[in-house]
């Protein structure tokens, strides 16, 4: 009799745990974000944040979010973009940076992405060389057999373009060889906690530590005086 | 002698050239990638052209990503993307493929010049999400389509999105012919072509329009926010020592739109022609 208690018991913890984050790979995990379009062409990163605050359980209005952050023409800059996730959101949000030239700096930004998922938190990922924003709600993927590290495979977001719409897919390889990319730049997400990047941290200071070339962060790399925005 | 001179400088300059335009673009996978069925790369019709080809490939790359059953996405009224795809399995499906339309390409970071935009259509001809399929046959990316939902009954008329959600060759047309003030035929056109740049003003799923006229002008069309452009600058974006490229707002002046084409290692610097439609990225 207790065996069969237990054998149904532990039948059922199996089902639980694998609900939601796939016991099998590949993993596959989303989470729910009402979508809101950018009620500005400049709004892009005011809507992701307008997104994320909603889904913690608060409405707030774009223009109100992009005055308090502060907006340029070209649209907010990634440290107002933080600023306001720390605002109108539970975020704690970092700005996780690679250089453009670091071994798998897409993949160790996109990692910290689907940890973030995994604890039911959005990221904001910059696209078309860091000139637009889109807030990401789902990863398939799979684990690294020798690290660990959990690697994408399908990337679900919604794009605040109305043009593009909510409920999108991309194929990370798409994702880091096409539209991740900044040609110029470097590779930076925008994760709901610091911690998400621990590990992708280590592996930055020993790119550093290693003779990678350190050319700053998008506020610091500004050859002609002009802070880069995002629209 | 002389044929043999000319001979020998054609081989060297093709020599010197090659390699170059080789370079430009990200090396393709070899052909076995494609066809080995063993390889996670592999399609049933490597590079399709016909429609049916481009369809069963779509169809397989629906199984392989998606194919572990259908989501319900609470709070939206838009389908799933992934819903809309799985339903293209079905015998009977809901939706349909409608129209595919070849996109060139302005992106070394994709291997090949063009990419496939296949548009899913719902029963009405309606269309309800659109996908980017790489030239050897690969699935990109998929978008559900939100223009005719409900969160655009808030908007401003003039902001909806209309039924033709990809304008036709004529629709641009008339969009050129209004913004230079004067009558643009067909005659005056040399060539009329979807391109995609890495931009929020034409993407893979949402490719611009470039117009090239017989006079020599190329005007660029971009349907997201209805604006007629035609070329003010064209500045070199070549990469530094490190392979480095110099972030590309800090070179184009402010409050102009641009495109990056990194084939050619150029930023189009775009002046508008008419207002278009600024709220909309």
């Amino acid at each position: 009799m207790k065996t069969k208690l237990f054998t149904v018991l532990v039948v059922l913890i199996l089902c639980i745990s694998g609900c939601d984050s796939g016991d099998d790979p590949p993993f596959k995990k989303k989470i729910s974000i009402p979508y809101h379009f950018q009620l500005e062409y400049n709004f892009c990163g005011v809507a992701c944040i307008q997104m994320w605050a909603e889904r913690d359980g608060q409405y707030w209005d774009q223009y109100y979010i992009a005055g308090t952050i502060g907006v340029s023409g070209d649209g907010a800059h990634p440290t107002a973009i933080k600023t306001g996730l720390d605002a109108f959101t539970s975020a704690y949000a970092i700005i996780a940076m690679r250089e453009w030239c670091e071994p798998d700096a897409q993949g160790d930004l996109l990692a910290g992405a689907i940890r973030g998922i995994l604890i039911d938190k959005p990221s904001i990922v910059p696209f078309y060389d860091l000139t637009h924003a889109v807030i990401v709600r789902g990863f398939e993927w799979h684990e690294n057999a020798d690290t660990g590290k959990p690697v994408a495979e399908v990337m679900f977001y919604h794009d605040p373009d109305p043009w593009e719409g909510e409920n999108q897919a991309l194929v990370a390889n798409m994702l880091k060889d096409y539209y991740f990319t900044p040609s110029g730049g470097d590779y930076w997400i925008i994760l709901p906690l610091p911690t998400l990047v621990d590990a992708g941290v280590d592996s930055h200071i020993q790119f550093i530590l290693g003779g990678g070339t350190y050319y700053g962060g998008p506020s610091v790399y500004d050859p002609k005086g002009i802070l880069p925005p995002i629209n | 002698m002389k044929i043999v001179k000319y001979f020998t400088v054609l081989i060297l300059v093709f020599g010197l050239c090659l390699p170059a335009v080789a370079e430009k673009r990200v090396k393709p996978m070899p052909m076995k990638e494609f066809t080995d069925p063993s390889s996670p790369s592999y399609v049933p019709h490597p590079y399709p052209k016909k429609r049916v080809d481009i369809i069963e490939d779509l169809k397989y790359a629906i199984n392989i990503l998606f194919a572990d059953g259908e989501e319900n996405n609470g709070e939206s009224k838009t389908p799933e993307i992934k819903t809309i795809l799985l339903h293209l399995l079905d015998e009977n499906p809901v939706y349909k493929v409608g129209e595919i339309h070849k996109v060139k390409n302005r992106s070394h970071r994709l291997a090949h010049d063009y990419t496939w935009l296949i548009t899913i259509e719902d029963e009405n001809g309606q269309i309800v999400a659109r996908v980017a399929m790489t030239a050897p046959g690969l699935f990109a990316s998929a978008g559900a389509t939100t223009h005719g939902a409900d969160l655009f009954k808030s908007v401003d008329p003039s902001l909806r999105r209309g039924p033709h959600f990809l304008k036709t060759g004529q629709d641009v047309l008339n969009s050129l012919s209004n913004s230079m003030g004067i009558s643009v035929s067909k005659n005056e056109i040399k060539q009329m072509e979807r391109v995609a740049f890495q931009s929020t003003l034409g993407s893979l799923l949402t490719p611009m329009w470039e117009i090239k006229m017989f006079d020599g002008n190329t005007y660029y069309y971009s349907v997201k926010r209805d604006m007629v452009y035609e070329v003010a600058e064209k500045i070199r974006w070549k990469k530094d020592k490190d392979g480095r490229r110099t972030d590309m707002r800090s070179l184009v002046p402010r409050n102009y739109d641009f495109v990056p084409d990194t084939i050619n290692d150029e930023i189009l610097v775009l002046k508008k022609l008419n207002n278009g439609n600024q709220s909309n990225n």
